[in-house]
């Protein structure tokens, strides 16, 4: 039987091991050189390495949850990855520092794949993280910072400043955000502000919405419902708990498209948020209802449009976990089906860190949210 | 032609490449091997990585007789048995759903009728424009007959008028020589205009072909040194295992050179030599390429031993067993002189390539499955480190491997370790399997997703095609007038007749062992 079908690479992780700061450098040439001496055939052993990726996290759970995923990132990405732990609490301790590596199995030998340094401090000595930092990163290669933490990044004030500086990329989750509003307000001003350079800016919630974004544009195409995105004036959607800043990045992102201006927001209730919008003389209205369990997702969304002939409306909704689709009971176009490929964030991440330039689409979606925050006057 | 695209402000941004546009894919030949094996997983893979539009479905025909349930397994039976990625029970429903077929004979006038009623529901049923992507994945013979009958049946849109597209994708061989592919083009052209007619030769949909253009155009260390001046000689291989197989009927009028140097071989010629382009547009870079086919010596006919060695394989070995030579194989003419292997020394008269031989090769029954384009730089001057005349240091080589690996390796000579100046060819490997972790799409996947997309950068365009027919018939009717009853064999499991040896060995090179 001739069959291609792919099978995982086995990946060989070397168990972290405590280190001296200063020494990290001359453990991890250790850790190769044990590799090597491990290799059946006594094969070279390369280091591929593409990228530096920084990573945040604010508490011991988030850093072990981010290492679980560094052998995707791994896999997909050889990068060397600097994991760096500002724990919340206060002794009177040094920095202390872990190295491990992945290796992937090939078939003729072995590949060192990834280094991951684990970087942890408290209270008391945080400073010196960003200098600690510095100081690991691979010279010549482009370097991201991954913000784990459910918070905005700008929170972290001077840790943020300091890292972003040495950073070309800054890759972020708003999905979680406490305060989705007061953070869309704080990242649009950082993002548009004078003080930073010009980093590419990447927030995993936009990502996760593009399967939505490809259905909607291509179920409602003007050769496939004519006048339908030109006579929208209903959107009602459903989501789970959490999922706010990633839908409003969804209607950012149709009225940046479609040329609406906003007229006005309201918080109608703590589960309901309101906006209007016009475009030309027409007006149109964007309802969002908070479910009050599920998924931190977008589970339903009901477009309505009046163009000049018939009236027409779309449902769109998560059919399963694996499918999203058109529901055909519920709308006046015919049903269709895409897959949603679920990738874990260290899956996106991996990706986005070969992506060199900004998402002006993106960009000009965050302007528009930031309006859309604005108005509410929270 | 209105492209959606352009009229639609939510496209924007959304993908990195073109997007694919709604349409429905019509497969002539939807019982063959061709579909079962690359084009209906393609497809499922598409759907799978979820870049096929939601606005999709899939209308097979030939004359085998079933319905879309039989279809829809058959389908099945080939995904489980080809495809990239396993069956997946959650999307299996979702893409079965999509597939439909309609039995009918292409001569029939009939078949083409139902053929438009059944687009015309499936276009309703899933919101389809009206564009139509037609796949003749049929003998060559009858791409006259299904072309001719689709513009009478009114299933072609003009290409000048706004509406939905109609596009074309035609499979090689495009003719048999250059007369016959003139006659195929004509017989498209007189349907479709050139930009709805795409001309698949999958090997340029493999990632490290496209790679060649990154590679070259993308790093200021190598087109410095892309020419004459550094570069001693090239060697392009496109060596199969397998025998004639299944292909026989086919193969045993075809042979190597029509087979495989006049489509595959050539256009990885003309990307590894071709001029920089100055824009990534489709019809820009196929200038480039035709550039270099425009400037391919014609092989002299009067010494055409030297240029050119045709080979069969006799018989011997193959994944450990006894094979049977060429012509003991079943439907194959025992008198047959058809070549299964053939090795060229080819040359580019222009300035960049003036006197450097391009070696290409490729033959049936070789020890492996293994494709590769290498680039030989010339040797260092021969003091120093390669001043023993005895003991050559071994020229740079930056090899480009297309198959069963996707990668590239660069030998460089080393220092050894110690007291003592002992110097060691290293080759430094790059594969993208294992670079990049996941797996690349199929060729298939990648190209059917361009034509959805409207973009023909990986196809071959008219000029390039009758180009090559014209530099191979010149070899073609060479052999035919020499009369020859008998060819060269090599041993199956070899790398080919001593004869291939002699051709490189005259210019003191040796064929790459791989
Ligand atoms: N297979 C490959 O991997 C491959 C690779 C490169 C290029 N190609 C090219 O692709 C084309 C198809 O190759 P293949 O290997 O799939 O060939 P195949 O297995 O022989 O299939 C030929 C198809 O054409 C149909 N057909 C033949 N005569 C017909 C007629 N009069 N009316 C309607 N349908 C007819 C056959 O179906 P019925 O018998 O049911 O009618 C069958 O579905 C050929 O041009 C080949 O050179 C194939």
């Amino acid at each position: 039987m001739s069959t291609s079908q792919s099978k995982a690479p086995h990946i060989i992780a070397h168990p972290p091991r405590p280190v001296d700061v200063a020494a990290i450098e001359r453990e991890l040439i250790q850790v190769w050189d044990e590799f090597r001496d491990g290799a059946n055939d006594k094969q070279a052993i390369m280091r591929a390495c593409m990228s530096n990726l920084m990573i945040f996290c604010s508490t011991e759970q988030q850093a072990t949850e981010v290492a679980a995923e560094i052998p995707t990132i791994a896999q997909l990405h050889p990068a060397r990855v600097i994991l760096l732990v500002k724990k919340d609490a206060h002794k009177d301790a040094p920095i202390e520092a872990s190295v491990s590596a992945f290796c992937r199995q090939l078939g003729s030998g072995r590949q060192v794949c990834s280094e991951h340094i684990r970087i942890e401090a408290n209270d008391s000595n945080w400073r010196h993280l960003s200098p600690v930092a510095r100081s690991l990163l691979i010279g010549d290669l482009p370097t991201t910072l991954w913000w784990f933490e459910h918070q905005p990044p700008v929170i972290q004030g001077k840790l943020f400043n300091e890292l972003i500086k040495m950073a070309d990329q800054l890759v972020y989750d708003s999905i979680g955000w406490p305060n989705p509003a007061e953070g869309i307000l704080a990242m649009t001003r950082w993002v548009s502000g004078d003080g930073h350079t010009n980093q590419v800016v990447y927030n995993l919630a936009w990502r996760r919405m593009r399967p939505w974004r490809r259905l909607i544009a291509e179920a409602l195409a003007p050769e496939v419902v004519p006048n339908a995105l030109d006579s929208i004036n209903d959107i009602t959607i459903e989501h789970g708990p959490h999922a706010l800043p990633m839908i409003w990045l969804l209607i950012g992102w149709m009225a940046t498209r479609l040329g609406w201006q906003l007229i006005k927001g309201k918080l109608v209730s703590g589960s309901e948020i309101s906006w209007h919008f016009k475009s030309g003389s027409r007006a149109l209205q964007v309802c969002l209802h908070r479910m009050d369990s599920g998924e931190p997702e977008m589970q339903r969304l009901m477009i309505r449009w009046q163009g000049d002939g018939a009236p027409g409306h779309a449902n769109f909704a998560k059919l399963d976990a694996h499918r999203m689709g058109i529901v055909a009971e519920s709308s006046t176009i015919p049903p269709s089906v895409i897959s949603i490929s679920h990738e874990s964030s260290a899956t996106m991440v991996a990706r986005q860190l070969a992506h060199r330039e900004r998402d002006p689409l993106f960009t000009n979606t965050l302007e528009v949210s930031r309006s859309m925050a604005e108005v509410l006057h929270l | 032609m209105t492209d959606s695209r352009q009229q639609n402000p939510l496209t924007a941004g959304l993908s990195e490449t073109l997007l694919p546009q709604p349409c429905t894919l019509i497969i002539f030949g939807a019982s063959g091997d061709l579909t079962r094996r690359k084009l209906l997983p393609a497809v499922y893979n598409q759907m799978l990585d979820g870049i096929l539009p939601a606005n999709f479905a899939v209308l097979g025909s030939s004359r085998s007789v079933m319905d879309d349930q039989a279809f829809r397994e058959f389908a099945h039976e080939g995904i489980e048995r080809y495809s990239r990625q396993a069956i997946d029970n959650h999307h299996w429903p979702d893409y079965e759903h999509r597939l439909f077929y309609e039995p009918g004979s292409l001569d029939d006038p009939q078949c083409y009728e139902r053929i438009k009623q059944r687009l015309s529901e499936i276009e309703h049923e899933f919101g389809i424009p009206g564009n139509r992507i037609f796949y003749l994945a049929i003998p060559p013979s009858l791409i006259e007959v299904t072309v001719e009958q689709l513009r009478t049946a009114g299933l072609i849109m003009p290409i000048n008028e706004p509406g939905p597209f109609s596009r074309v994708i035609v499979e090689k061989p495009i003719g048999h020589d250059l007369v016959s592919a003139k006659k195929i083009n004509e017989t498209l052209a007189r349907s479709f205009n050139e930009e709805q007619t795409f001309r698949i030769d999958h090997y340029l949909g493999k990632e490290t072909v496209q790679n060649i253009l990154v590679m070259r155009f993308g790093n200021a260390i190598f087109e410095p040194l892309w020419n004459k001046k550094y570069i001693d000689h090239v060697q392009i291989t496109v060596a199969e295992e397998e025998g004639v197989g299944t292909r026989a009927g086919y193969y045993d009028r075809a042979g190597a050179l029509r087979d495989m140097i006049q489509n595959h071989l050539l256009q990885l010629l003309s990307l590894i030599a071709m001029e920089p382009p100055w824009s990534m547009d489709a019809d820009v870079i196929r200038d480039h390429r035709m550039d270099v086919l425009n400037c391919l010596r014609p092989v002299a006919t009067d010494n055409i031993d030297q240029h050119v060695i045709r080979a069969q394989y006799g018989p011997g070995t193959s994944h450990g067993a006894g094979v049977p030579g060429y012509r003991r194989e079943q439907d194959v003419d025992p008198e047959s002189i058809t070549e299964t292997y053939v090795a060229i020394r080819a040359f580019i008269d222009n300035w960049r390539w003036s006197g450097v031989p391009f070696y290409i090769r490729t033959g049936k029954r070789l020890p492996k499955r293994s494709s590769e384009i290498a680039i030989h730089f010339k040797a260092v001057p021969p003091i120093l480190f390669n001043a023993d005349t005895n003991n050559p240091l071994e020229p740079n080589v930056l090899a480009l491997s297309i198959q069963p690996d996707e990668g590239l390796s660069l030998r460089i000579a080393t220092k050894l370790p110690g007291p003592k100046v002992r110097i060691y060819p290293v080759k430094m490997d790059f594969r993208y399997g294992s670079t990049f972790g996941n797996p690349s799409p199929e060729a298939y996947e990648r190209l059917l997703l361009d034509v959805m997309a409207g973009d023909a950068t990986l196809f071959m365009r008219r000029d390039a095609v009758e180009a090559s027919w014209a530099w191979i018939e010149n070899i073609l009717n060479a052999w035919k007038s020499s009369g020859a009853r008998w060819l060269p064999e090599y041993p199956a499991g070899s790398w080919g007749p001593l004869e291939a040896d002699r051709l490189v060995e005259s210019s003191n090179h040796s064929w790459r062992k791989l």
